[in-house]
């Protein structure tokens, strides 16, 4: 008897967990996808500097591949709680993603993962100064309207990226390697899908998320450019 | 004039020569600056091959741990499906690492990483870091995951590291790639010296040496080029110039290839220059330099213009004073009446010439004027002559009395008042020509003579006597009865009758009449005449009386004398000799506003000669 209880009640917590785990994704999620309307476009192989790639090179090069770091996805509408996924790192030795955003007059945090020291420097962008930060510090900076500005590494000059100031941004989501892109627990309603890279948007779309629903859109295609 | 173009042309040459100096030397300091920029450059150029190389070296010097089968496996396995392998793998992943990396010796890296396929750090040389750590999006990561051998420079948690990235491949395909870092310091600063002698090598991150080698005392010290360093940042966008620390120091700069570049991570090479001051303008001289010098133009040209300087110094002043000195020496000692104004140019001449008019003019000491007042007929005369050939007296060959000055007259004077007293005088005059000269003074008393020796009266110069109402009595040409003796012994009463006393002494009549007066006392006023008749008056006409007997006893005494010199007198007649003499009668009574003139005979040269002495009242 108190063996039948207990395999009862423990199937009651799994239909429960897995029901409310199902609805939360149904309901306030948006997914998407973004393709582009070439191949890749980043470090052409030019016959300049082949020579001396190969020269350099064990093996065959390999191609770079387009890892969409460069893109944010974001959805922007009337929303005024606080913007939802808005956060960045730097992860890898660089900012991931590049292009990040925060709504105007508010702050942006920017988190540094990686085990060594950045200095990200926003050109441009009054109030802000460029300091030292250690592995697992968070620069926070005070984003006012306009934009966007340029970001950087006073270490690395490879880093670079874009800050925008979006008045109404409501969500922000990284785009994979493959082009995939999610919002989680954004609230049901009309929103504006924009795909950002660099200082430009290369893509939008009006959708309106239902509740309790997970809102597919169709893959968007990138504008070129961007940078 | 040329003498001072000479001094013009040697002040140019001077001149010349300092500021080819000074030009020289500005070159000589652009060079040394321009060589050391040279030198600098190709430090610069060495430099960067040098660390290509070391960079290569130690690309090459990866493929130990590259090849490493536990590496190969560990990091093919992470890469896998499977993910990120255990701590323990990890840790023995590590333990391998630094096995290997000691045995890379002088190569071994201060950090290395193992990193996966995805850029994800499987194992460090800390084994005790167990951190998720990637670094898939530094470039050198990025592309030795590519396939890519490559090097750069990273700041990694405040140091500055020499970074190499060399893939990892397994079974035909890139598993990972192994990170090999090298700490930038004086090290490296130090390999980097050996390879650039006399240089010194400064790694910076920032403003802050890292790293720094001196290369020797010639090298500047690591302070001077720290104290270079601002400058030196500041313009290390321009790598292809030097910039100068100090007085002497330049350096070059380079930001070093890579990804700390963009943190002003750099080295810089410094060097020191020679100096270029003018001491030091043949420091760089070598003997060769020396003996390739065209000598026989260095040596040979100043010493021509030495000599020509010289000469023409010579000519023209060392000739003129040598020739003014020969022929003032000359004059003093009587052997000559004049200066050879001839013999010289220019201002030498001028002076001759000035000097020459001053004695025939008979210039100079006012106290000594009168005993000047007496002149050298022959030179009183000479402007008459015809010719210089041709004698006073028309006789051919009397030219050794012409040319004589006054200033010989006037010597002649004095000398023959100085020397009276000194026996064997020369120039002295035949004893009886002025024979009223030896009659003693009328002063009673046997005094010999009328006044002191070589003493001038009380009234200079012949002054207007200081008794006016004597005046008139004085006179020589007073009708007195006493005056009407003869001029000539009236005179020589109160001349020095000195034996040797030449004949041409001044006359001052003012004296004579002084003597005179005194001669005679009060009784003048009880003798004198109210009255004389006019036919006495006529014919005691003292002047032409006496100048006819002068004349006479002139021209007798002269025509004497040439005899007993041996000369011609042939031709000379009594007339024509009275002719001159008036001629130089007028010419001495103009010159020295006299009254009147006695001519006296004398012989110079072995030659009877006149001297004209003008006698004022």
């Amino acid at each position: 008897m108190r063996g039948k209880t207990t395999w009862t009640m423990l199937a009651a917590a799994v239909v429960a967990a897995l029901s409310m785990a199902y609805s939360g994704v149904s309901a306030e999620s948006v997914e998407g996808s973004v393709r582009s309307t070439g191949g890749p476009t980043k470090e052409p192989t030019s016959a300049k500097d082949y020579y001396w790639k190969v020269w350099n090179g064990a093996l065959p090069e390999r191609p770079a591949a387009d890892t969409n770091d460069d893109l944010l996805a974001v959805l922007t509408g009337k929303f005024t709680g606080p913007p939802i996924g808005c956060t960045f790192s730097f992860r890898g030795g660089a900012l991931d993603p590049s292009t990040i955003a925060a709504r105007s007059g508010t702050t942006v945090r920017v988190e540094n993962r990686d085990t060594f020291t950045h200095e990200l420097s926003v050109d441009g962008l009054p109030g802000f100064t460029p300091l030292e930060s250690g592995p697992g510090a968070i620069r926070t900076i005070p984003v006012p309207a306009g934009g966007p500005w340029s970001l950087g590494d006073l270490y690395y000059g490879h880093v670079d990226g874009y800050l925008h100031s979006i008045r109404e941004l409501v969500a922000c989501a990284a785009v994979s390697s493959s082009g995939r892109f999610r919002f989680d627990d954004v609230p049901p309603g009309p929103y504006s899908l924009r795909i950002l890279r660099g200082t430009e948007q290369v893509a939008s779309r009006r959708v309106t998320l239902p509740a309790g629903k997970t809102l597919q859109v169709d893959a968007l295609t990138l504008k070129s450019g961007g940078k | 004039m040329l003498s001072r173009l000479w001094y013009l042309v040697l002040a140019v040459a001077l001149g010349v020569a300092l500021a080819g100096a000074f030009l020289n030397k500005s070159a000589a300091s652009r060079e040394v600056e321009f060589q050391l920029d040279e030198q600098l450059r190709r430090d610069r150029v060495e430099a960067e091959l040098w660390l290509r190389l070391d960079a290569r070296l130690r690309l090459d010097a990866l493929a130990a741990l590259a090849v490493e089968p536990e590496v190969r496996q560990t990091l093919r396995n992470s890469s896998n499906k499977s993910g990120t392998p255990s701590p323990t793998v990890r840790k023995r992943l590590s333990n391998k690492l630094n096995v290997l990396n000691t045995k890379l010796e002088e190569g071994k890296g201060d950090i290395v990483f193992a990193v996966d396929a995805e850029g994800e750090v499987v194992a460090t040389l800390d084994k005790k870091d167990m951190s998720e750590q990637r670094l898939h999006k530094m470039p050198l990561v990025r592309d030795a995951l590519r396939g890519f051998m490559r090097d750069d420079v990273w700041v990694y948690n405040g140091g500055v590291y020499r970074m190499a990235g060399r893939p990892v491949f397994d079974g035909g395909r890139y598993v990972g790639a192994i990170v090999h870092g090298m700490a930038v310091g004086d090290d490296l600063a130090r390999r980097l010296g050996e390879k650039l002698p006399n240089a010194t090598i400064v790694f910076f991150f920032g403003d802050e040496v890292i790293g720094a080698h001196t290369g020797g005392a010639n090298a500047p010290t690591r302070s001077e080029v720290k104290n270079g360093l601002a400058g030196v940042v500041a313009n290390m966008s321009d790598t292809q110039s030097s910039v100068e620390i100090d007085e002497r120091s330049r350096a070059i700069a380079s930001p070093m290839r890579g990804d700390a570049a963009h943190a002003r991570v750099g080295y810089m090479i410094g060097r020191n220059g020679s100096r270029a001051g003018l001491g030091g303008l043949f420091a760089n001289t070598f003997s060769e330099d020396v003996a390739s010098l065209p000598w026989w133009a260095i040596i040979g040209i100043p010493l021509a213009l030495l000599g020509l300087g010289l000469f023409l110094l010579y000519m023209e002043h060392d000739k003129g004073v040598r020739i003014l000195a020969k022929a003032s020496s000359a004059l003093a000692k009587n052997e000559i009446s004049g200066l050879p104004a001839g013999e010289l140019r220019r201002h030498y001449r001028k002076i001759a010439e000035n000097i020459n008019t001053a004695l025939h003019a008979g210039v100079g000491f006012k106290k000594d004027a009168h005993k000047r007042a007496s002149v050298d007929l022959d030179d009183m005369l000479s402007s008459t002559r015809d010719s210089a050939d041709t004698g006073y007296f028309g006789f051919g060959n009397e030219a050794p009395t012409a040319r004589r000055t006054s200033v010989d007259a006037a010597d002649e004077v004095v000398d023959s008042k100085t020397v009276a007293a000194k026996p064997g005088a020369k120039s002295q005059p035949t004893d009886d020509v002025p024979k009223t000269n030896r009659i003693p003074t009328a002063k009673p008393g046997g005094t010999t003579t009328a006044r002191p020796k070589d003493t001038p009266t009380a009234r200079p110069n012949g002054a207007p006597t200081a008794r006016p109402d004597r005046s008139q009595s004085s006179r020589p040409p007073a009708p007195t009865p006493r005056h009407r003796q003869a001029p000539a012994v009236r005179a020589e009463k109160d001349v020095t009758p000195l034996p040797d006393d030449p004949p041409t002494r001044p006359r001052a009549i003012v004296d004579e009449h002084d003597e005179f007066d005194d001669g005679f006392g009060d009784t003048e006023q009880s003798t004198q005449v109210t009255h004389i008749p006019q036919e006495l008056l006529e014919r005691s006409n003292p002047d032409e009386q006496n100048e006819e007997a002068h004349f006479r006893e002139v021209f007798d005494r002269f025509v004497a004398t040439q005899k007993e010199c041996g000369g011609p007198v042939a031709g000379l007649s009594f007339d024509k000799f009275v002719g001159k003499l008036h001629a130089a009668r007028e010419q001495v009574m103009k010159r020295h506003n006299a009254d009147s003139v006695r001519f006296t005979v004398y012989v110079k040269e072995g030659r009877a000669a006149l001297k004209a002495s003008p006698v004022k009242q």
